[in-house]
């Protein structure tokens, strides 16, 4: 089946992120023996673009097995390989012996399988039909090509490669949707009108939905409005149609204060940087203002009826995430708790009193395979305190947490909130030397002297494993200082390699006063 | 800009050859006029002239002068 007709589409999209594509399509091979090899060059991306009619003759679980073992095996012993992208089949093609039966059970059976296989992620063609194109066939075009789908179809196809599934894979993620109100959420001036005289009409509740799906796959949500307050807090209790609550928003800006300094101040709040905001709002005058004094943040100008600016954001670039986000559930919360946290630190008599009344339990989880699609998540997205920026792949993560390695993941909770899994220390050992992989933590946690309490531990735990000798690889980066100010502390001449003993002793007296329960899970 | 010229240009650009909109050009000049290019001329003619070709049109299709007549027939 031709690749060709899609990649000519893709293009386009891949422009919205300032992004080009080289595209090379293999002899056709439906034994994709020769694709798989072919794969281990310089590609970033491989795509297996699969015509399933041709294996209907098989059980579907077999079809879906068969490519999986392909994909597994052509990684070989070491594990590496770029991502692979795999498509399901759409139903409702029509083609004898390819029942919607078979193609529902060939997708499940993908589903598992890509679930898990490191960096395989399934290009969902049927939930593309689904979507909005119910002419997603053409039987003319199978006809003249080879080529099933229609033209409708192909651009929805290219549109999800280009703009969707492609920046998930290689660019840095947003985290933050930033929302006005008057005009966005709503129709109407809050001010003018009253909170029960905004109008909310479809296209709203399609935004504030899709506002709410965006929070559910692990974004964080914020408001940003020139509003009174307690205009605001009404208008959330009273409108009993608008899906979202005011809760469901990690940080509120609702004041007269200029929004550019408005959105700067929600960075900092949620420990971010800017350009992991994206501002939707339905004034160009505050988009521009936006523009000059938060020039990092990205921008969407809002369609007042709400159902345009919800079709923006169904597909935005840095919008769409591969995998369901581990800890999406948790986030808001935490946020929302970080605030009390502030409160509790400006009223303790000093840092050790602020500590000791948070009640903090550190969870170490040892080499534990259960987190390692939080593990790649983490160390994909974090960028503050992130030591060595590995940028670890699924496949990473997984050697990463095999025999002969040393990788803690640690989850943090407190009296306020619990935080989940919030950092990752990890090392390769070969015999008295350990080298320092990755070492991060989500700046949701910052704060807490957490990560100094990991790390001593993990010291000592690389000396009960007999490591004399640490090896450390930080990386200087554009928003690492945290990370490397923590090192810093204990490494102060910027050694590569330091004696084991003389840093467990620095780290240990660091945090020997810290009062957090510690857990350990091997 | 007539039906016959907007034709030439989109077999020019799809084929990557010149093409004169005053001379004939049949599917046998062009060694990459295969199945997939001529989906390619298909759609880019239907997105051009507004039209949705039956399949058996789309089979016939040999030359310019075969989608200038449809694009005439639609007009």
């Amino acid at each position: 089946m031709p690749f060709e007709l899609v990649s000519d589409f893709v293009g386009p999209f891949m422009r919205l992120w300032d992004a080009e594509i080289a595209v090379s399509v293999s002899d056709y091979d439906p034994s994709l023996a020769g694709v798989l090899r072919r794969g281990r060059g310089e590609e970033d991306v491989l795509l297996l673009w699969i015509d399933w009619r041709l294996h209907r003759a098989m059980a579907p679980e077999q079809a879906a097995r068969w490519v999986i073992d392909l994909v597994a095996a052509g990684r070989g012993a070491s594990g590496n390989g770029v991502p692979v992208l795999i498509n399901d089949w759409p139903q409702g093609g029509g083609t004898a012996g390819v029942t919607d039966s078979w193609v529902a059970a060939l997708g499940a059976a993908l589903e598992e399988g890509t679930r898990n296989l490191a960096d395989c992620h399934l290009v969902r063609l049927e939930r593309l039909r689904k979507e909005e194109y119910p002419a997603f066939f053409d039987p003319r075009n199978d006809e003249v090509a080879h080529y099933p789908f229609s033209q409708a179809a192909t651009v929805h196809i290219a549109r999800h490669l280009g703009a969707q599934m492609l920046p998930a894979l290689v660019m840095p993620r947003l985290k933050v949707v930033a929302v006005d109100l008057d005009h966005t959420l709503y129709e109407g001036v809050l001010g003018e009108d009253g909170p029960g005289g905004v109008r909310v009409g479809p296209g709203h509740q399609a935004l504030q939905r899709r506002l709410l799906l965006l929070k559910e796959a692990g974004f964080i949500l914020a408001l940003c409005s020139r509003n009174e307050r307690v205009d605001v807090e009404r208008l959330f209790a009273q409108r009993k149609e608008f899906a979202l609550s005011l809760a469901d928003f990690a940080a509120v800006r609702v004041d007269w204060g200029s929004k550019p300094d408005n959105l700067l101040s929600i960075a900092a709040q949620l420990n971010l940087h800017p350009s992991a905001i994206l501002f939707v709002d339905d004034n160009p005058a505050e988009l521009a203002r936006v523009a000059e004094g938060a020039p990092e943040v990205e921008l969407v100008l809002a369609d007042p009826s709400g159902e345009g600016t919800a079709a923006i954001l169904s597909r935005h670039p840095g919008l769409f995430r591969l995998r369901a986000d581990a800890s999406s559930a948790l986030r808001t919360q935490d946020l929302q708790a970080n605030q009390q946290r502030e409160r509790l630190r400006a009223a303790a008599a000093d840092p050790a009193e602020y500590l000791a009344r948070l009640g903090m339990v550190v969870d170490l989880f040892e080499n534990h395979a259960e987190h390692a699609s939080r593990i790649h998540e983490l160390s994909n997205k974090t960028n503050q305190f992130n030591l060595c920026l590995a940028r670890l792949t699924e496949q990473e993560v997984a050697r990463l947490l095999g025999p002969g390695n040393l990788t803690l993941s640690i989850a943090l909770r407190d009296a306020l909130s619990d935080s989940g899994v919030v950092a990752v220390l990890a090392f390769e050992i070969s015999g008295r030397r350990a080298r320092l992989v990755e070492f991060l933590m989500s700046c949701r946690a910052l704060g807490r002297e957490v990560e100094a309490v990991a790390f001593s531990w993990a010291l000592g735990r690389l000396s009960d494993l007999g490591c004399e000798l640490l090896e450390i690889q930080a990386r200087e980066g554009p928003r690492n200082q945290p990370a490397l100010e923590f090192l810093h502390r204990f490494v102060p001449n910027g050694e590569r390699e330091v004696p084991l003993a003389r840093l467990r002793e620095a780290a240990g007296r660091d945090v020997q006063r810290h009062p957090a329960e510690i857990r350990v899970h091997r | 800009m007539t039906s016959r010229e907007r034709i030439a240009a989109i077999l020019s650009e799809i084929l990557g050859v010149p093409i004169d909109a005053a001379q004939e050009y049949a599917r046998e000049q062009a060694e990459n006029w295969d199945s997939l290019n001529h989906l390619r001329i298909v759609l880019a003619f239907e997105e051009e002239f507004g039209v949705s070709l039956q399949p058996e049109e789309v089979v016939a299709v040999r030359c310019l002068s075969d989608l200038e007549r449809l694009a005439q027939r639609t007009a």
